[in-house]
């Protein structure tokens, strides 16, 4: 699971460059990655479903894109979508349409619904953190 | 502003701006396929812009290049035509090159095969997998191929050089090399935006990429189903 960990940081940063990020941002946006995944890998150790831990890892990817934001001066977007694109449920929605196509409805239903509630846990998680006024980050990246 | 913000940050930017003239009413209205504003002027005249947007390609630079640009206006440091002079080189701004971006994907598909539990033979096939499918999507745009092709060949060829990659005796599991190869063309960041602008309350946006998600996917599913069929047909 470490290793796991530790590959995020470079899964984040190649999608960053697919999606043309900045290139001075790159390392943040690894940084974003590992850290989202942490968190993720963090729920499902202590044995949170994987909407659950998608949820957690959400807190955690919108808090440090939030900090790194106020920090460097760019908009939260960069360092979010580095951040969530671990634990959005692009696989889920595709192996939900694989199987519906090979004629196994049933099973596809199951991935469509867990891949919605996937998105959905990502972006009440992403509102939670969203919702914490902006001083305190201001005061946090100040005394950096 | 097409280059992959959400609605709402692009809602919030708009009625900034219109901000800064003194007019009577002004209203930002933002969805996925188009924008609209409108202003009226204290004579009582009402002017309306409406601006299509036909596709969306992530472009994280621009974006935010686009976002201090708008700022910088609101607050009064640079001027109007400075700003559209600004926003034409924006335009031009190259991004990475194919060797970089072929890189990327690779170091992308290996991460990820890595990640759902694959292992690292599994990786390197699916970093293969996804060199060739980056090179041939980016001719397959030079060509000028709609996004739906893109996405269905896309598919086919994931698939098809996944069987041959398994063919070899380089990866293992098939499972994990389709999974971590096809993790560029799917769409999930869309379905999470989705939920995000459902949320916020922008139901037409979210709507619209949840239609964007389903329809990608289905398009990618087909192209690797129609790569199965057809080569386990042969073998």
């Amino acid at each position: 699971m470490l290793f796991q960990i530790f590959v995020s940081i470079f899964s984040s940063m190649g999608f960053c460059m697919i999606f043309n990020a900045p290139k001075n941002q790159l390392l943040y946006c690894g940084l974003c990655g590992l850290i989202s995944y942490s968190f993720y890998s963090l729920g499902i150790y202590f044995g949170g479903s994987s909407v659950f831990s998608s949820f957690i890892g959400a807190i955690g990817s919108m808090l440090i894109a939030r900090i790194l934001s106020y920090k460097n001066l760019k908009p939260v977007t960069i360092y979010l979508i580095s951040g969530i694109l671990n634990l959005v449920p692009g696989l889920g929605i595709y192996k939900a349409m694989f199987q519906i196509l090979q004629g196994k409805t049933t099973e596809g239903i199951v991935f469509a619904i867990e891949a919605v509630e996937i998105a959905g846990a990502i972006a009440i998680g992403i509102l939670v953190v969203s919702m914490i006024p902006e001083r305190i980050f201001i005061k946090m990246t100040k005394s950096k | 502003m097409k280059y992959g913000a959400e609605t709402y940050r692009v809602e919030d930017t708009m009625s900034r701006i219109l901000n800064v003239k003194d007019y009577k009413l002004k209203e930002a209205f933002v969805t996925t396929t188009g924008i609209v504003a409108s202003i009226e002027t204290n004579e009582g005249k009402i002017i309306t812009l409406t601006k299509r947007i036909f596709s969306i390609d992530h472009d994280l630079n621009k974006m935010s290049i686009i976002n201090d640009l708008s700022r910088k206006f609101v607050d009064k440091k640079i001027t109007l035509d400075d700003m559209i002079k600004k926003l034409e080189e924006v335009e031009k701004i190259k991004g990475y090159s194919l060797p970089v971006i072929a890189f990327a994907t690779a170091m992308t598909c290996f991460s990820f095969s890595i990640i759902f539990g694959g292992t690292i033979r599994d990786g390197i096939g699916a970093s293969i997998v996804g060199v060739i499918l980056s090179i041939l999507t980016s001719y397959f745009r030079k060509i000028g191929f709609t996004k739906i092709v893109i996405n269905l060949l896309g598919g086919i060829i994931v698939g098809a050089i996944s069987i041959l990659v398994i063919e070899t005796g380089i990866s293992q599991n098939m499972d994990f090399t389709i999974s971590g190869a096809i993790m560029p063309l799917v769409p999930g960041v869309i379905l999470t935006n989705a939920v995000r602008d459902m949320v916020g309350g922008n139901l037409i946006s979210g709507s619209n990429r949840v239609v964007t998600a389903v329809i990608t996917s289905v398009e990618i599913a087909a192209g690797v189903a129609v790569a199965f069929s057809i080569i386990y047909k042969f073998i």
